[in-house]
């Protein structure tokens, strides 16, 4: 078949329209200036603003939280007293000839006091249209009712856009066109740099132009917000100069045995700058919070008043008021429970190199030296001179002074976006400041910090 | 100023350099538009979207090749971006079915208006205009825009083939009424 002769005419479509100029609209500038305009807000300047905010707004809401603390009585003769009640109520009932069902309506705790020894239970009933063989219902509303309710719980980039050019001094070489020739072949290749021309600018006499794919993200400004979830490892041990005391070896092993460490984390800031060779440099703030849990048993008799208030409303309209309590001695403990925590400042200078792996991905060692202000400590804890539970803050057991600890991590790294990349990491931090205040105790308290690191990157 | 010197300085941010590009190139970049677009309307649109991103991304030219190429391939860029759900991923069309319309007589060419020109093009399906544009104007081979379209280089050659012919016949027909 005979192929029509296309190529005259691709020629003549080509020549018309291949530089061809059309008339612009005249707002058209206009409208790519507004469209700039709008385009500029992007996520580099969310970033400086939301993410500070976001990390001391979160500390602000953490610090703000008080210490829970939760006391809970362990008895094992509270539904004596209970059937009791109830065999009470039951006869009452009888006794107002009360003929019809009895029917619940309100029931509430109404009041739990903090102290577990007097806890006062009370439980308000209106009967209407009461009925004697229905009793059992109620009855068996009331030992269901105690039973399932503790009586005694109280309330308890790669990215392309920047070409890294290495410009020389201008006295290091007369001219351009003699610097080729000046500097060895090898130079270059072992570079892999092109040379520059040099510009019309009188400072610039060329230079070097890394390749992209080797200089990409190299000699950047880099923000990093991290967060950390660590396990805190204790070192409790007897300072020096008590070591042989009877005493306080006793104080050590009631304090190992009344907390425990659970976990800690951090959050913060970082900025700093990477540089050509991989190498970076970072600083900024991060808050820290140690948690642990304080637990301890007074091994002592509870005393337990349990109140229970009946309403009746007789047959006849009107309505009647009793109240029956019981009071009596159970044997028990009480065990407290707070939930402490040790907070600090760190302020870091960190040391780190980062290794390209793939065009989006990369290896980070790093290691910081931590400059750490404790800032507070909030919970309950043996006493040394009393044996007994003291609050923390009160009794001064420790120092509020600063410290340093060192860390070593590793990260990977994943760009995700132009300007952005994920880091997930592991670390370990070693903690050199004792916390405690030896007037107060005689042990010494240190840490060690293991865990995991995650954060987002913005480069620019 | 140069090029050169224009580029540079609208990297840095320059107002002044920044207008003096949009009023050097403009008017080229508007027929580049005109070509890819359906309609005028929508060539406009790509243009202010073309310099928004030319803006953004001058530090990224290189100054390897020309630089009105480099905006042509952000004009192509942006056009195919706005059309590109539309474009046939294969094409059925049988090529030889209308393979004979003549295409020795083409004097009402030169009589036709840049303005009907671009008409015609824009006339064209989406996937015809972009590839017609890209192999005819541009000088892409197919397989290079089998890659830039993601379609196969058979169905590049197949849409050339057919954006030719209804360009050929609306020619032709704007031939006949003319005498």
């Amino acid at each position: 078949m005979k192929q029509p002769n296309f190529d005259a005419i691709d020629n003549l479509w080509k020549e018309r329209l291949e530089n061809a100029s059309a008339p612009v609209p005249e707002n058209m500038w206009e409208r790519i200036e507004h469209a700039r305009h709008k385009k500029k807000f992007d996520f580099g300047v969310a970033w400086w603003i939301l993410l500070p905010l976001g990390i001391l707004g979160s500390i602000w809401f953490l610090n703000s939280q008080p210490n829970s603390n939760t006391e809970t009585a362990k008895t094992n003769n509270k539904l004596l007293i209970l059937e009791e009640a109830i065999n009470e109520f039951v006869d009452t009932a009888v006794a107002n000839n009360l003929e019809q069902n009895i029917l619940p309506v309100t029931e509430d705790i109404v009041s739990a006091e903090n102290d577990i020894k007097t806890i006062s239970h009370k439980k308000t009933v209106v009967t209407t249209l009461a009925k004697k063989e229905n009793l059992n219902a109620l009855d068996n509303h009331f030992n269901s009712f105690f039973n399932t309710k503790n009586a005694l719980t109280s309330a308890t980039s790669h990215n392309t856009t920047q070409v890294s050019a290495y410009h020389l001094p201008k006295m290091a070489f007369p001219s351009f066109n003699s610097l080729e020739k000046q500097l060895p072949h090898t130079v270059f290749s072992n570079f892999s740099a092109k040379l520059l021309p040099p510009s019309n600018n009188d400072n610039d006499v060329g230079g070097f132009e890394c390749p992209q794919d080797k200089r990409s993200n190299c000699g950047k400004w880099e923000i990093v917000g991290l967060g950390k979830v660590l396990y805190p490892q204790r070192h409790l041990s007897i300072s020096g100069n008590n070591s042989s005391e009877t005493a306080a070896e006793t104080y050590l092993q009631t304090r190992k045995d009344t907390e425990k460490p659970e976990f800690a984390w951090s959050s913060g800031i970082l900025a700093g700058r990477k540089f050509c060779s991989g190498l970076y440099l970072r600083t900024g703030v991060a808050f820290s919070q140690i948690h642990e849990t304080f637990t301890y048993e007074t091994p002592a008799t509870q005393s337990t008043t349990i109140t229970v208030t009946i309403t009746t409303v007789q047959p006849d309209g009107t309505t009647s008021t009793q109240t029956y309590e019981q009071a009596a001695n159970i044997n028990g403990v009480r065990q407290i429970t707070t939930y402490n925590k040790h907070q600090f400042w760190d302020i870091p200078l960190m040391l780190g190199y980062e290794k390209k792996l793939t065009k989006n991905t990369a290896l980070q060692i790093e290691s910081a030296l931590w400059f750490n202000v404790w800032y507070k400590q909030r919970g309950t804890m043996i006493d040394y001179t009393t044996n007994l539970p003291a609050n923390m803050q009160q009794a001064a057991y420790f120092k509020q002074s600063a410290g340093l600890s060192a860390s070593l991590g590793i990260n990977y790294v994943a760009n995700i976006h132009k300007n952005w990349a994920l880091v997930l990491g592991v670390e370990g931090r070693k903690m050199f400041k004792d916390l405690s205040n030896p007037n107060k105790h005689p042990l010494t308290q240190k840490y060690n910090l293991y865990g995991l690191n995650f954060g987002i990157k913005y480069a620019f | 100023m140069t090029e050169q010197e224009l580029i540079r300085a609208c990297v840095q941010k320059n107002k002044a350099a920044e207008k003096e590009l949009y009023l050097r190139y403009s008017s080229k970049v508007m027929a580049t538009c005109l070509r890819y677009a359906r309609n005028s309307a929508d060539a406009e649109d790509i243009m202010q979207d073309v310099f928004v991103r030319i803006y953004d991304a001058l530090p990224q030219f290189k100054y390897e090749g020309s630089f009105i190429g480099w905006m042509r391939r952000i004009v192509f860029t942006i056009a195919l971006r706005k059309y590109q759900r539309f474009l046939y991923k294969h094409e059925k069309y049988n090529i030889e079915a209308a393979a004979n319309i003549p295409t020795d007589n083409m004097s009402i060419f030169d009589q036709l208006s840049l303005e009907e020109l671009f008409h015609l093009i824009q006339k064209l399906p989406d996937g015809y205009r972009m590839v017609f544009n890209l192999y005819v104007i541009e000088g892409y081979t197919h397989e290079e825009i089998a890659k830039m379209l993601t379609i196969d280089a058979g169905t590049s050659r197949s849409q050339l083939y057919k954006a030719r012919q209804l360009l050929q016949s609306w020619i032709l027909a704007m031939q006949k009424i003319n005498l």
